[in-house]
């Protein structure tokens, strides 16, 4: 499983948040993550894919998943960059995000994500 | 699993009994903004948010939250929020939404 990649691209639509959320729980469980651990990659995978909402015009956004020895390091990526939006809810998104990770990156064309595996 | 939201008029302690059962996400979270104001308007009354089949929220949740809240702060009617569970209330604790909101019962009904 050492450095395994899982790719997936998903519309830019709100009716697959939960498919993200979906997915990422699964990969959770498969590095070995606790219960709580996995609903924390849930719960910013979740919040990831609504602050790309408001950085990319593109239709979808691709998700890669790489499992190191150690960690889990996603991002979200797009080609096309919106405006700097920044909705009220994305603070919280933020604050969610960088509670629930060890580390958090935001660039105009991508937000990457990384979690320790115990 | 989606989103479906009980909306009931409680006339023994004259306040609205939101519950909401599933995930409010950002999905779901204007329709379910939209039923809370429209029950408000309908009958101008102190709301209970009753979390115990709330599976998740969100940060458009939690937002939606905010803009009931302060639509509420111009009334003399206040919001509370019971029986979340223990991983929906620490989404409240991080954001310091539980500052903001009465956040009632032990959270892990």
């Amino acid at each position: 499983m050492n450095n395994d990649i899982i790719v997936v691209t998903i519309p830019k639509k709100p009716d697959y948040t939960s498919m993200i959320r979906l997915i990422s729980s699964s990969i959770g469980n498969k590095v070995g993550y606790n219960i709580d651990e996995i609903e924390d990659l849930k719960v910013a995978m979740g919040e990831a894919f609504i602050l790309s909402y408001g950085k990319s015009s593109d239709e979808s956004i691709e998700i890669e998943f790489q499992i190191h020895k150690n960690k889990l390091e996603v991002s979200l990526h797009w080609n096309i960059t919106g405006g700097n939006e920044e909705s009220k809810e994305a603070a919280l998104g933020r604050m969610i995000i960088e509670s629930l990770m060890d580390e958090a990156y935001y660039t105009d064309e991508e937000i990457r994500l990384i979690k320790y595996i115990d | 699993m989606s989103l479906n939201t009980k909306v009931d008029f409680n006339y023994d302690d004259n306040q609205w009994v939101i519950k909401p059962i599933g995930e409010i996400d950002i999905y779901t979270s204007s329709v379910f903004k939209e039923e809370i104001v429209n029950a408000f308007e309908n009958r101008k009354a102190d709301l209970v948010i009753e979390g115990d089949h709330l599976e998740y929220i969100d940060s458009t949740g939690l937002g939606a939250l905010i803009s009931v809240l302060k639509m509420l702060q111009e009334t003399e009617f206040k919001i509370y929020i019971d029986n979340i569970k223990p991983n929906i209330r620490k989404l409240f604790d991080i954001t310091e939404l539980d500052k903001l909101f009465v956040i009632r019962g032990d959270g892990d009904e």
